[in-house]
Order: structure tokens, then C-alpha cells, then sequence
């Protein structure tokens, strides 16, 4: 066909063409950058979570009067349940933190945002290995060095009193360690070593009144998932410590964290844990219906389950920004309109004289649809090099804004990440080109269209 | 008369709507033309030349009455066919030139051959872009192969036109004032080709014109008028191929 080569031509003796082109590449660019953007925010929320809360949590809910555990039991259950490949205790529970001898720290809680508030977790180090990401949270660096280096002095033993750093007369009998998130120990200005107090409340022995309890410790350090959130609230101290300090020993956890041989089969899994549990009659895993359906007594979820609200929260936003942006491309495509339509007007007599030389409809209309996808396509491929570019290139990118213009675009403490996470999403780079490219043909469409109805000889009068 | 003409018009009417009121270009014309004749149009402007032209060319479709091609009714045709046609069988050169500014000379000329079926810009053979050039050199553009239309002087633009309108080998060549926007020696120059392309190829010319050099020397001359034929219409007459010199 001549059209294509005709197109060539056209394309490049026009240079407001050239706007068109730009227009398309700003609309891709903008889309990659974001939805890049905000595939990572899924992709690492995935991640993070997933890594904190391994593939299947596991919450007995005792009736009235019940009580869960011994652990042994479920753990029994679960170890022998296909599919499983590891199991790890948890031991939740909340606090008020309280440093020094500061006694308004209720009233301040309210003022900074309830961070004087903290979740407890009880845990068992060596059973969290292979199911957690607790071993990396612990050794991952301090993304703020300005109070030094907080980690723990050993990842495989989080809990072992900070010796080196304690104060001699502590050194004789030290207080019971805990490892502070890194957010809430920057927030609060700790240090290794520093001594804070938990306070929190547990019913009395006759299981009718509510009776405060409190306690202190000594931080031995921090961990980083990287999750702001988690980072800023959570604080880890063993299992037994947690059951015996706070609620004296008559419960030993209030969750189990599952490891899956095949993350793909969780449903599946959740399903047989259910059965199982409820099969070996342990306290907290009633199954009301007793037909195997499931009970609001036992709560055994996926990761994504328990992480529903916020994944599905990203998720929509994705979509949101997704058709926002999308009409830039809609807006460049009305761009290409205008421009195609200019082009045919002025390429009125062109096309009389290609008529005359007996070109038929189609190939007019091929001319124009050829120029109209010829500027897609160049749009395209400059939007997607540059989208690509900036989006791979984002960490880098959004330190030397910070650096050189002052312009803080990445706040952690609005969102949930520490630094601002970036993924290219094939499948969504394809659906951006693909929808554009659509869009460029239908705006190609009518001025081609329009060309190709023209009347020959009106055609060639053309001024 | 055994075979039909070449191109055969009777009651040829054409009318426009102007700003709600009926104009009558054509009003009945009645023209036949042989294989290898070269006619003159002539009339004053807005006789009517232009509008009989582009009838002939298939480029518009008359009002009334009929244009045979080969004893084809035009009228039968789609646009398409019509399309068809024009690029294989009729060959236009403007008063304006009209030439594809973006092309230069060679690619201008090759223009009919790349919207003719089966054919583009990549199938077009060296043996193709040899057979332009040479007709281009025939003409006197040897040198001006790769030269645009802004980069070429009025008369070497028509000249590229008529090597355009000759290149797929039409049967029948027209011409709407080929000299109407040149000089007069130029205007002479381009007379003189034309005359000796209706010599060597024995193709049919239909030329609209007011330069009174061309219709003396034409062999053949149809005066129209108020968009009737005047003289020299000859419909059903011997053709008569015979030229002067």
C-alpha cells in the first residue's frame, strides 16, 4: 500500500504532528509511572505482610468460659495436616508504654497520635525460623542511622539482655528483654539499653473484674519490616514472658502463623485445617453447624484475608488512578482528532489528486488512518521509554527532588512503606499500549473517514 | 462504424446547486473521440470546459445523459470501479500542476503505478523506477529525478505532471489549461511536447485551453459555450486519426 509511505511523508511535513506524538507519550509516561507505582505498593504490601504473618493464621475463638491451648496440641494437628510446612506460636496482646518517669503518658498518647499505645507480640524465635521473615526484620539495617546502629546485638537470640550496653548496676540482674519496631523506637527517642514500662490489664483470677498490670523492660533493640504501620506499633518479647508478666500463665498463645509448602493453595488448606481442628475437639475450634461448614468460633484465614481491607483499599485506588489517567490518553486522543482533521483539510487537494489518479476510498482512508497510527505508535514508544525510564529509576529520582528542590514527594508516615516502592506490571504496560492504541485508531478513524468521502472535483478546487 | 469510439458522450447534462439555485453547466453535449485523436476545448471561462473534462475523466458523474468508455457506460460503474478505471485508463495533468509536494519528480510520476492494484511504494521494481526515469529524461528532467515540486520551476512541475499522467500507460490523456499558469515560451514548450507525445504514442488528448498557439496546432478543435458544443462535435462522424504537423 501507498498509504503507509504517504503517512511518512505527511508525518514529517507537518511538525505540529510532533505535538501529537508528545501528547500520547505524556498520557503513557504519566500511566506507567503511576500504575508502576502503585502495582509496587500492592506487590511489597504482599510481600510485607506476607512475611509477617507467614501464609495462614490460625486464631482459636474460645466459647464463654473456655480456655485455648496447650499449644502442643494444636501444633500436633496442624504438623500432621498436608501441605503445611511449618508452624510458629503468637501471643497477642496491647500496651501502654511508658518512659521514664513521665506520668501524663495517657494524655500525651492522645496528643502524638495514640503511639505511646503499642501491640504486643509474643513469640518464639526459634520457631518463628523458616515461617516468619522475623530473622530478616531483625537484621535488616536502620534506614535512619542518626541514632546509631539499634539492631540487636544477635538476630538469633533477639530476647538475650543488652549486656553491652546495660548499666552495671542493671548488668547484676537484668530486666527481661524486649525488641522494639524501629518507627516507635525513633519516635519515642530510645536507646539500647533504656529501661520502659508496660502497662496493661488481665482479668482477675475470678475471671469478673479487670485488673491493671505493669511491668519494665529493657530494650534490647529493633527490627524493620518495612511496613511504617507495623514498624511504629509493635513490640516483640518471648511468648512465655508475655503469657507469665500479663496473664499469668493460664493461656499460652492466641494465634499460630502457618508456613504453606505452596503458597498457591491456601484455600485449600485453610479448608483442611478447619475440618481437622474441629475434628480434634480442641477448645476454641467448634464447629457450630457440625456439618463441616465453617464456625464463627475458629478463625483460620489466609494473609490476604486478614489483609483484605488494605490490599483491597490499594487495589481500588489502582483502579481509580488507572481511569483518571487513563483520559490523558483520551484527551491526547482528541488532540490527534484535531490535529488529523487540520492535516486533511489541508491535504484537501492531496487528496483530489489522488482520487484523480484513481485511488478509491479505502486507500484515502489508509492514508490518514496509516498518519493517525503511525503518531500512536511513535507516541507509544516514546511514552513507554521514558515511562520505563523514570519508573526504574524512581528511588533515585525522588532523593534528588528531595535534595536539590526540597520537594518531599514520598511521605512514610502517610503511607504504610518506608521508601517508595516501584514495579512494572507487564500485564498493565500491555493493557496501557493496547487501550491507546485503540484510542489513537478511533480518533484516526473519523478524519480518515471524512477524507475518504470527499467529492474528487471539490476536492481539486481546493484552495 | 464497426468498433465504438473510444470515448463517446451524448446529452451530457451537469447542474450545480449554488446557494439554492440550480446553475446548468452542461446542457446537452454530444462528443465522440477516436482512439489517437488529439482535441482542443475551447471556450471562454466557465463555458463549461473544466466540467465536460471531469466528466470524461470519471471524476464526476453527470447529471443527466451519458459517458461511454469502450462502449461502457460510466454511469454503471462504483466508485470504486470508477477509481479503477481513471487509474488505468485516463491520465489528468492540471493547470495548477498538482503534484504531491512531499514527492519528489520520480516518486510523483511513479504515484499511479503505487495506487494501481498490487502495487507500492516496496514492490516497485527497479525496472519501474528505471521506466520513470526515463520518461522524466524524455522530457527533459534527467536532472531533476529527486527534486521536489517547490525545488522545480513551473514548467518543469507540468512537465513532471504529464510524465505522472503518461507513466501507467492510459489511453486517454486530459488536459485542463496545461499552459494556463506558464510563460509563453514555456507554455510553447510544454504545446510542443504534448503534440509530439500524441505523435509517438497514438494516445487520445482531450485538452481545455485558452492559449490560442495549442488550438491552432491542435487537429481537432470543439468550441463550447454556454455549455453546448458550438462545432467540431462529430458525434457518429468519421473519426478521421489523421494530424497536422
Amino acid at each position: 500500500m501507498y498509504a503507509a509511505a504517504l503517512a511518512r511523508r505527511y508525518l514529517f511535513a507537518r511538525w505540529i504532528h510532533l505535538v501529537g506524538i508528545l501528547g500520547i507519550a505524556v498520557g503513557v509516561l504519566a500511566l506507567v509511572v503511576v500504575l508502576s507505582v502503585m502495582n509496587g505498593f500492592i506487590q511489597e504490601t504482599r510481600r510485607m505482610a506476607r512475611g509477617s504473618l507467614a501464609d495462614i493464621i490460625v486464631t482459636p475463638r474460645p466459647r464463654e468460659g473456655e480456655r485455648i491451648g496447650p499449644y502442643a496440641d494444636y501444633e500436633k494437628v496442624l504438623r500432621s495436616t498436608p501441605g503445611v510446612a511449618g508452624c510458629a506460636p503468637r501471643f497477642l496482646h496491647v500496651a501502654l508504654i511508658s518512659v521514664g518517669r513521665s506520668t501524663n503518658f495517657m494524655r500525651t498518647s492522645a496528643a502524638l497520635g495514640a503511639r505511646n499505645a503499642a501491640q504486643l507480640i509474643g513469640l518464639d524465635p526459634e520457631a518463628e525460623a523458616g515461617v516468619t521473615n522475623l530473622a530478616v526484620a531483625l537484621s535488616n539495617p536502620p534506614l535512619d542511622r542518626t541514632q546509631g546502629d539499634s539492631r540487636v546485638a544477635d538476630p538469633a537470640h533477639p530476647f538475650a539482655p543488652p549486656l553491652d550496653v546495660l548499666s552495671p548496676e542493671d548488668r547484676e540482674a537484668p530486666p527481661r528483654a524486649v525488641v522494639v519496631g524501629e518507627q516507635l523506637y525513633r519516635n519515642l527517642r530510645l536507646h539500647r539499653g533504656q529501661t520502659i514500662d508496660l502497662a496493661t490489664a488481665t482479668w482477675t483470677a475470678s475471671g469478673n473484674r479487670v485488673r491493671p498490670i505493669n511491668r519494665h523492660f529493657a530494650v534490647a533493640g529493633t527490627f524493620r519490616t518495612g511496613e511504617y504501620e507495623y514498624d511504629l506499633s509493635t513490640i516483640l518479647l518471648p511468648r512465655e514472658v508475655l503469657a507469665r508478666e500479663f496473664l499469668e500463665g493460664e493461656e499460652d498463645f492466641s494465634e499460630i502463623v502457618v508456613r504453606l509448602e505452596d503458597p498457591s493453595r491456601g484455600a485449600e488448606v485453610v479448608r483442611e485445617i478447619e475440618r481437622r481442628l474441629a475434628a480434634a475437639e480442641l477448645p476454641g475450634t467448634f464447629v457450630e453447624d457440625g456439618l463441616g461448614g465453617r464456625s464463627e468460633f475458629l478463625y483460620v484465614e489466609t494473609w490476604e484475608e486478614r489483609k483484605r481491607i488494605l490490599l483491597g483499599a490499594i487495589d481500588n485506588e489502582k483502579r481509580i488512578m488507572a481511569v483518571i489517567l487513563f483520559f490523558i490518553v483520551i484527551v491526547a486522543a482528541f488532540l490527534l482528532f484535531a490535529l488529523l482533521s487540520t492535516t486533511v483539510k489541508e491535504k484537501t487537494r492531496d487528496i483530489g489528486i489522488l482520487m484523480a489518479l484513481g485511488a478509491a476510498r479505502g486507500g484515502i482512508l489508509g492514508v490518514f488512518l496509516a498518519l493517525g497510527l503511525t503518531i500512536t505508535l511513535l507516541g507509544e514508544a516514546l511514552g513507554l521509554a521514558g515511562g520505563l525510564a523514570v519508573a526504574l529509576n524512581l528511588p533515585a529520582i525522588e532523593q534528588w527532588l528531595k535534595h536539590h528542590l526540597g520537594l518531599e514527594i514520598f511521605r512514610a508516615d502517610i503511607y504504610i512503606f518506608d521508601r517508595l516502592p516501584c514495579e512494572v506490571d507487564v500485564t498493565g504496560v500491555v493493557l496501557i499500549l493496547a487501550f491507546t492504541l485503540t484510542a489513537g485508531f478511533l480518533a484516526s478513524l473519523i478524519p480518515a473517514w471524512i477524507a475518504s468521502r470527499k467529492h474528487p472535483v471539490v476536492s481539486l478546487r481546493y484552495e | 462504424m464497426s468498433e465504438p469510439p473510444l470515448l463517446e458522450v451524448r446529452d451530457l447534462r451537469k447542474s450545480y446547486r449554488v446557494g439554492g439555485r440550480e446553475i446548468e453547466v452542461l446542457r446537452g453535449i454530444d462528443l465522440a473521440l477516436a482512439r489517437g485523436e488529439m482535441a482542443a476545448l475551447l471556450g471562454a471561462s466557465g463555458a463549461g470546459k473544466s466540467t465536460l473534462l471531469h466528466c470524461l475523466g470519471l471524476l464526476d458523474v453527470p447529471s443527466a445523459g451519458s459517458v461511454r468508455l469502450r462502449g461502457v457506460d460510466a454511469s454503471s460503474l462504483s466508485f470504486a470501479q470508477r477509481a479503477r478505471t481513471r487509474n488505468r485508463e485516463i491520465g489528468f495533468v492540471f493547470q495548477f500542476y498538482h503534484l504531491i509536494p512531499e514527492l519528489d519528480a520520480l516518486e510523483n510520476t511513479l504515484l499511479p503505478r503505487w495506487i494501481g492494484p498490487g502495487a507500492g511504494p516496496r514492490r516497485s521494481s527497479w525496472e519501474e523506477r528505471d521506466r520513470a526515469g526515463a520518461l522524466l529524461g524524455r522530457l527533459g528532467l534527467g536532472d531533476r529525478l529527486l527534486h521536489r515540486p517547490a525545488q522545480l520551476s513551473g514548467g518543469e512541475r507540468q512537465r513532471v505532471a504529464i510524465a505522472r499522467a503518461l507513466f501507467a500507460e492510459p489511453e486517454i490523456v486530459l488536459c485542463d489549461e496545461p499552459t494556463g499558469n506558464l510563460d509563453s515560451r514555456t507554455g510553447s514548450e510544454i504545446v510542443d511536447l504534448l503534440l509530439a507525445l500524441n505523435r509517438e504514442s497514438g494516445k487520445t488528448f482531450v485538452i481545455a485551453t485558452h492559449n490560442p498557439e495549442l488550438a491552432r496546432r491542435c487537429p481537432r478543435r470543439v468550441r463550447i459555450e454556454d455549455g453546448k458544443i458550438l462545432d467540431g462535435a462529430r458525434v457518429g462522424g468519421d473519426p478521421g486519426p489523421g494530424h497536422a504537423g
